[in-house]
């Protein structure tokens, strides 16, 4: 085939190719706009992250340390978005329930951005634990950007190779129409 | 090249730098990569932009290509 050909070839298939492409994602971001439930983050706690924990004994890990506290930064903000309405519901799932070498594992969820006068910035918003791994809802009653923070309690009764190291917390956020 | 060849090319890479950067703009896949907006909006202006540039750059296109395959083969 002649180049010339070959290029006008190729520029007629850009011209189909284009709308398709917008087609798809004019499509797919309408569904998302549509969309009332979000999955936020996806978060993973691993236990190697936290370093070495003896049996019985009890560490809490902040994100800036200090009073006998582990100092661990990606604690600081590890949930951040931004609402365009009021009342936006944060939902966090957990599979806390599933760590069995643990008598104690408290993440302390925080705000440390907020909007409005509802929340004040180091309350705290919720709290996971082994016995109550899911929170229903956090209310983001004003539009604009929230951050929390993470604190985790933990106290292992056995360290044992084979025990669950990660904790994974899914977070949800679900707008109201 | 003639003027009027040379006014299509620039007239079509501007469309298509618009159709790609709107593109991004409205792609739900792009705002992965910012903190997640709840629930997510598409500004009416870019929108608006992301259809005028792929009707253009897609009109272009194929103005370009009938050119292109309308043009005599050197002797």
């Amino acid at each position: 085939m002649e180049k010339k050909s070959l290029i006008g070839a190729l520029f007629l298939l850009l011209s189909i190719s284009i709308p398709v492409v917008s087609a798809f994602v004019y499509e797919s971001a309408q569904q998302t706009v549509t969309q009332t439930v979000v999955e936020v983050a996806t978060i993973t706690l691993q236990n190697s992250a936290l370093g070495n924990i003896d049996e019985g004994e009890t560490k809490t890990y902040t994100k800036t340390g200090g009073g006998g506290d582990v100092e661990l930064a990606s604690l600081g903000d590890a949930i951040s978005l931004t609402t365009t309405k009021a009342s936006v519901y944060l939902h966090l799932d957990s599979d806390l329930n599933d760590l069995t070498d643990y008598s104690t594992y408290n993440i302390v969820v925080k705000f440390s951005a907020v909007e409005g006068t509802t929340y004040s910035v180091g309350e705290t918003a919720c709290t996971l634990s082994l016995t109550s791994a899911d929170h229903s809802s956090i209310d983001l009653d004003v539009a604009g950007t929230w951050a929390f923070d993470f604190e985790l309690t933990t106290t292992a009764s056995s360290v044992d190779a084979n025990s669950p190291t990660t904790v994974t917390i899914i977070v949800t956020a679900e707008s109201t129409s | 090249m003639t003027l009027k060849k040379r006014t299509l090319h620039t007239v079509f890479i501007a469309v298509l730098v618009t159709w790609v950067v709107s593109l991004l703009a409205v792609s739900p896949s792009t705002s992965s990569w910012m903190t997640p907006t709840i629930p997510l909006t598409i500004n009416n202006y870019i929108l608006t932009l992301f259809v005028t540039a792929t009707g253009l750059a897609s009109a272009t296109s194929f103005f370009l290509g009938l050119d292109q395959l309308k043009a005599k083969p050197r002797e």
